[in-house]
């Protein structure tokens, strides 16, 4: 597993539970950082660091869902998982509906809880790929002319060349040097390759 | 009206006075006449046994002398005539001849003149027939007459015949000479009569009218009184014929007295006439009265009168009058009737009182003692009234009663109000209420102490059930509360026991780990502890606030109880995200109070005011002040203020009443068992609008209740 970089933001306004929260991930090896609540979370997260949220639903100031809502509105986009009190059933559905990945209920299985992360870490490495690839076509969609950018659309649309050329009102001979133009460009080998940049780039 | 009378009595007698007169004139004239017709009849028949004679003789003469006429005769007679003396002074004397059918008149002799020559007429011839008494005596007859002569005069004659010599002789005289006398009697009498009517007349204005003034006065003096007396008074006779009726009888029978009188007196009463009996009452010489009895009378109207009657006899002359006095005793009757019921009332709401109610005298020995009093202790009356008030009272109480009765006597208050304990009569205390008082009489001197007992006992139990009752239903309200707290209270105890449960997971690993650790562990063990004992720590408190136990009442710090309170009430609070904010002024003091009941009030109004902020969001802090401060020098204030939705005035309204709730799941009994529980300990409990938003809760505690009426 490669998870050097993930580290365990734990949020409790409890410090037994942060404290002991913290000793688990240390025992597992997984880097983590505790703060005793969202604003102080908020206030030192630092951007560049990655990993996943471990965030109690339930406390004084602003609770986990708000914390949740806030992260939303400024794009911070970190995976949570709330650990959640009894009784806080509904709490936790809205949590997961508003895109929190797990919750557990308290007090939880550790193994469980540890596996969760995991899975969640290596999701997030892999995302950070597919988000590194994304950024690659994306930075690279950006070299392209307009009237590039627009023969690689209809070409991923599956238009041929006599079309693209009838469609634009151009040369077949101008669209083929758009193409190859195109292709170079966004280091595409093929028009598979082409397609699938395309339709990542289309995403998001 | 006197004059008339007095008019009429001389008319009258004038009237009588003149008649018995004139009968007398009349009698004494009519014997006069008879005496005078037989003086007449007397002269005429001297006359002819005279002429009788003389004829004899003049025969014998005349046998002897021849020469000797009858002429002569007659004037021997004529002369001897001369000698003789007449009667009055109109009696008349005559002799008349028959002489065929005519009558002659030989002579009359007036006498008057009757010693002058006899008048003799040249002999008158006049027709033998008539009633003339002439006449008469020359048909034969004898007599007398009361006729008219030939003047045309009233004469009154006596007539007799001589029948042998045919002559007729009458002696009359006239009627007038015989009235005269009477007439000028008559005259007289009547003057007489008159001038005695006259003086009698004086006589009697000058006596007998101020006498019959006086009697007129009497009479309607008496009449007046009769009249005016306020009383009936009836008189009737031995039959009981009414005579008499007043006015105040009119008015009381509805009769007036025309209408009355004459008729029987017994028709006026319902019952037998209530006459007087031999024995029954007075005896006088004037007669008997009986004594006054109550009797029903009639009234004209056919209704029944209670009457009050006197009736007493007497007797005057040979009449018996009985007098009956009548009073109406209708007013006294119903004055008497109201009085006697209102003695009855009284009487009846001293006896029938609810509360025990005894009298006893400044010494304490019982006078009085109601049928209430009696039942209490168990006595009878009789043997109340025998026992001095300390006989009664619990001994230990006496210097109490004594005390207080010394306040009243010298008026320092107007009643006393006593907790006292009354021994019964099997010798059992009963808890009471005794309410003195003293009656003073009009000298303003204390008389009587009056006591008002009310038995307290049953009130006491079922004060003791009632505070039972508001134990158990504080212990419910305090159940209920924790229910609604129970998420709080299991999130509580879960927090340590997650973490205890994390610590040894992490512990585990680390051993399994093999990296020689034990700084690490034994410190993880020391927060495992921790955290079990903190888990401990919050079911212990919560044990404290549900336990079930009597109220007691003890001296408190303040500081002590609001902690306590606030440790347990964050656990609800933490739950909720909200914040408890604690302002305690310093040096509070401590308070006597039941502590449970109070924190119970404490723990509720944090408690709505928790629910209160639910929906409250940002930016306004979740925040609850708990604030206790000093009020006075004798009381403490505590608010519990927070910022949550506050209260609709409706709601403000209802807000202590019992089972009023703005909660979905709300019992509706936590602020009306506050508040009871706060008026219990002699403060109060309000409610304000916070003006930052939200609610204020606060109640004052009196620092030591102690003393106050709060039921212990």
């Amino acid at each position: 597993m490669q998870h050097n970089k993930q580290t365990v933001f734990i949020i409790d306004d409890d410090e037994a539970m942060r404290d002991s929260l913290g000793l688990l991930m240390k025992s597992v090896g997984f880097e983590y950082k505790t703060y005793r609540s969202g604003l102080d979370f908020l206030d030192n997260y630092d951007v560049e660091s990655s990993g996943c949220l471990l965030l109690d639903i339930r406390m004084p100031g602003i609770s986990g869902l708000e914390l949740q809502t806030k992260m939303k509105e400024i794009s911070l986009d970190l995976p949570i998982i709330f650990i959640t009190g009894h009784g806080d059933v509904t709490m936790a559905v809205e949590a997961m509906k508003k895109g929190a990945i797990d919750f557990f209920q308290k007090p939880f299985r550790d193994q469980e809880l540890l596996d969760r992360i995991g899975q969640v870490f290596e999701q997030a490495q892999f995302n950070q790929q597919e988000q590194a690839k994304h950024q690659q076509a994306l930075s690279r969609l950006e070299t392209l002319t307009t009237r590039e950018h627009e023969v690689m659309y209809l070409v991923i649309e599956g238009a041929g060349n006599k079309t693209i050329a009838a469609d634009l009102g151009i040369s077949q001979r101008t669209v083929e040097l758009h193409r190859a133009h195109v292709m170079q460009k966004m280091h595409a080998s093929s028009l598979a390759q082409l397609v699938k940049m395309g339709f990542l780039l289309q995403q998001q | 009206m006197k004059n008339k009378r007095i008019l009429l009595l001389v008319l009258i007698m004038t009237a009588i006075a003149i008649s018995a007169s004139g009968l007398a004139i009349t009698m004494l004239y009519h014997t006069a006449i008879e005496q005078q017709t037989i003086r007449l009849t007397e002269s005429a028949q001297r006359q002819v046994r005279l002429l009788k004679t003389m004829s004899l003789n003049a025969r014998f003469y005349a046998e002897r002398s021849p020469d000797k006429t009858f002429s002569d005769s007659v004037l021997h007679d004529r002369e001897a005539r001369e000698l003789f003396k007449g009667f009055g002074n109109t009696g008349v004397f005559i002799l008349a001849k028959r002489d065929g059918n005519q009558t002659s008149f030989i002579f009359s002799q007036s006498l008057p003149d009757a010693r002058g020559p006899v008048n003799l007429t040249p002999p008158l011839t006049v027709p033998l027939a008539g009633p003339l008494p002439m006449q008469q005596a020359l048909a034969g007859n004898s007599g007398s007459i009361v006729t008219l002569d030939y003047r045309d005069v009233m004469v009154l004659a006596a007539f007799e015949p001589v029948a042998e010599l045919n002559l007729g002789i009458v002696a009359k005289m006239d009627m007038a000479e015989i009235r005269k006398p009477f007439l000028r009697a008559g005259i007289l009498v009547t003057l007489a009569t008159l001038l005695l009517v006259f003086i009698g007349t004086l006589g009697i204005r000058r006596i007998g009218n101020p006498l019959v003034s006086k009697l007129e006065e009497n009479e309607q003096r008496l009449r007046a009184i009769l009249d005016t007396a306020a009383d009936g008074i009836i008189t009737t006779d031995a039959q009981g014929r009414i005579n008499s009726f007043n006015q105040a009888a009119e008015h009381i029978f509805g009769y007036s007295s025309e209408e009355a009188i004459d008729n029987n007196i017994a028709t006026l009463i319902a019952e037998p006439y209530p006459y007087p009996l031999p024995n029954d009452g007075d005896q006088s010489d004037k007669g008997t009265a009986s004594h006054e009895r109550e009797v029903t009378g009639l009234h004209s109207d056919g209704s029944e009168i209670p009457l009050e009657i006197t009736v007493s006899e007497m007797q005057e002359k040979n009449a018996q009058i009985t007098t009956s006095i009548v009073r109406d005793i209708t007013e006294r009757k119903q004055s008497m009737a109201a009085l006697h019921q209102r003695k009855e009332e009284l009487w009846l709401i001293f006896e029938k009182a609810p509360v025990g109610i005894y009298i006893c005298t400044l010494n304490g020995d019982i006078l009085r003692a109601n049928h209430a009093f009696c039942s209490l202790l168990g006595y009878t009356e009789s043997e109340l009234l025998a026992k001095h008030y300390t006989d009664i009272i619990h001994s230990g109480d006496l210097r109490k009663v004594q005390t207080h009765s010394r306040k009243l006597l010298v008026c320092e208050s107007d009643s006393i109000l006593l907790e006292v304990s009354f021994v019964e009569k099997q010798g059992l205390n009963i808890p009471c209420r005794l309410r003195g008082s003293v009656i003073h009489d009009k000298n303003g001197n204390p008389l009587l102490y009056v006591a008002h007992i009310e038995d307290r006992s049953e009130q006491l139990k079922t004060e003791q059930i009632v505070r039972e009752h508001a134990e158990r239903l504080a212990h419910v309200t305090r159940l209920s509360s924790m229910g609604e707290m129970t998420t709080s209270i299991a999130h509580e105890i879960n927090q340590p026991l997650s973490a205890i449960a994390t610590y040894a997971a992490a512990c585990q690993r680390l051993i399994d780990q093999d990296q020689p650790l034990p700084e690490e562990v034994q410190l993880t063990l020391g927060k495992i502890r921790s955290q079990a004992l903190r888990a401990g720590d919050v079911i212990d408190r919560l044990r404290k606030l549900i336990r079930k136990r009597k109220g007691r009442r003890q001296q408190q710090e303040c500081y002590d109880l609001i902690t306590e309170v606030i440790n347990f009430s964050e656990v609800d609070a933490h739950y909720h995200q909200v914040k408890i904010h604690k302002e305690l002024e310093p040096d509070l003091p401590s308070i006597y109070i039941d502590s449970v009941q109070i924190q119970q009030v404490i723990i509720n109004l944090l408690r709505n005011a928790i629910d209160s902020m639910a929906t409250v969001l940002p930016p306004i802090n979740k925040e609850i002040s708990l604030r206790v401060k000093r009020h006075g020098d004798k009381s403490i204030e505590i608010a519990v203020i927070d910022r949550g939705t506050g209260l609709s005035p409706e709601a403000r309204d209802q807000l202590f009443s019992p089972f009023f709730t703005t909660k979905p799941l709300g019992l509706g009994m936590g602020l009306s068992i506050s508040r009871s529980i706060v008026n219990a300990h002699g403060g109060q409990l309000q409610y304000t609008a916070n003006p930052e938003g939200g609610s204020v809760f606060l109640f004052i505690l009196p620092i030591n209740a102690r003393k106050s009426n709060a039921t212990q």
